[in-house]
């Protein structure tokens, strides 16, 4: 009855390299259920792919095209050879929430450590793109153009805060949302045992259908988040990115 | 920066307070649990690296390559259909020329009977005049012969 009993990581195959611990967790087994999923779904879509696509392939495309837009639109022209890296982005934690809503499954991106991961190669990414592009020109980012140069010594500190708030925005802001969702669904389903528990079945049953309505209504609700939160993380990243790509827009 | 904010966020985290300070039978959040730390990060790179793979090397290549099939497919279907108005264009004109002729030479042969049968008809009833005036002129003598004749017998 702990909602967050969910969250614990459970070992299924103990390993380890070097003295440290990587088992194969319920966590990752999602992951790769997510990979498989993404993978999946995509090479299903396009078995057989014709000229005028079919339905599982119409949505394939879309997808493709739409993440290809969101570059476009966010990270520039520039940001076309990224269009990988984004989709994957997308499609992995999509498939992480989505498939986190599943009653007894795992949510991966309800942890802290996986969205901060995530959230760290985006920003890793991103900067090594900025200097490998601009070089020691880079840092100018921390300076917006023509803004009054006696500002330097308020506005340097101020940009440099909220570049380097930049990963912790990303990860903390997917992080919470998951968890939060996740924990409100399995509270209300513990009202309606505690209502059973303690009324009794016949008056708890009808007792219990409020929390489930609830629960049905936040369970849509999960499935909107989950998809505003991958987009939410995909679009972020390339705006990052077209700061690194272009610096000043 | 912007910080988009869906609504659930500040329930959640009266929710989490409120959970925290509820008698917990893990010790704290599973979130917090250093131990599970390296598993995760090993799982997460082994799996977003391998569907970044998947992805940039296997199915990426064949979505893009098939949209831009189709689109070589539109622009050029696009390309033979324009080419094939342009011929109708031309062959329409040049139909157009052949009635045109067609028209003027039937007009020119209707003009050129026309002209040869009123022709052919004065010239017919000239003749059947001139037939007939001889006619007439031999009669009248014949009559004027035998009237002459029976009064002569008289």
């Amino acid at each position: 009855m702990d909602p967050l009993h969910q969250f614990t990581v459970e070992t299924i195959v103990p390993l380890a390299i070097g003295g440290v611990d990587i088992s194969f967790s319920n966590s990752a087994l999602w992951m790769l259920l997510a990979v498989a999923a993404v993978f999946g779904i995509m090479e299903l879509g396009l078995r057989g792919a014709r000229l005028v696509p079919g339905r599982l392939q119409s949505l394939i495309e879309a997808l493709y095209s739409f993440v290809v837009k969101t570059a476009k639109d966010n990270a520039g022209p520039q940001g076309r050879p990224f269009v990988p890296f984004i989709l994957t982005l997308f499609t992995f934690i999509l498939a992480g929430n989505l498939l986190g809503i599943l009653p007894g499954s795992f949510t991966f991106t309800s942890h802290l450590v996986v969205t901060m991961a995530l959230a760290m190669l985006v920003f890793v990414v991103t900067t090594a793109i900025g200097f490998a592009r601009h070089g020691m020109a880079y840092f100018g980012i921390f300076f917006p153009p023509g803004a009054p140069k006696w500002m330097a010594p308020v506005l340097i500190p101020i940009e440099i805060m909220s570049f380097v708030a930049r990963p912790i925005g990303l990860a903390v802001r997917l992080f919470a949302n998951m968890m939060a969702g996740h924990t409100m669904l399995k509270v209300f389903a513990g009202f309606s045992v505690m209502a059973i528990e303690a009324v009794g079945l016949a008056g708890g049953l009808a007792l219990a259908i409020g929390p489930v309505a609830v629960n049905v209504a936040l369970t849509g609700f999960e499935a909107l988040v989950a998809v505003l939160q991958a987009y939410v993380f995909m679009v972020l990243t390339c705006l990052y990115l077209r700061d690194a790509l272009e610096m000043h827009h | 920066m912007k910080t988009l904010r869906t609504p659930i966020a500040p329930i959640a985290a009266g929710a989490i307070v409120a959970l925290g300070a509820a008698p917990a039978q893990a010790a704290g959040l599973p979130q917090l649990d250093i131990s599970t730390f390296p598993t995760q990060l090993f799982w997460l790179t082994v799996s977003f690296g391998l569907l970044y793979g998947l992805m940039s090397r296997v199915t990426l290549p064949r979505v893009d390559r098939l949209i831009s099939e189709r689109d070589a497919t539109v622009a050029s279907n696009l390309e033979e259909a324009e080419r094939l108005r342009r011929e109708a264009k031309i062959m329409a004109a040049q139909c157009e020329q052949r009635i045109a002729k067609a028209r003027h030479q039937a007009e020119a042969m209707a003009e050129a009977t026309h002209v040869d049968g009123e022709e052919r008809i004065r010239v017919a009833l000239a003749a059947a005049a001139a037939r007939n005036t001889a006619a007439g002129r031999a009669s009248s003598a014949n009559d004027r012969t035998a009237a002459l004749s029976l009064s002569a017998t008289r």
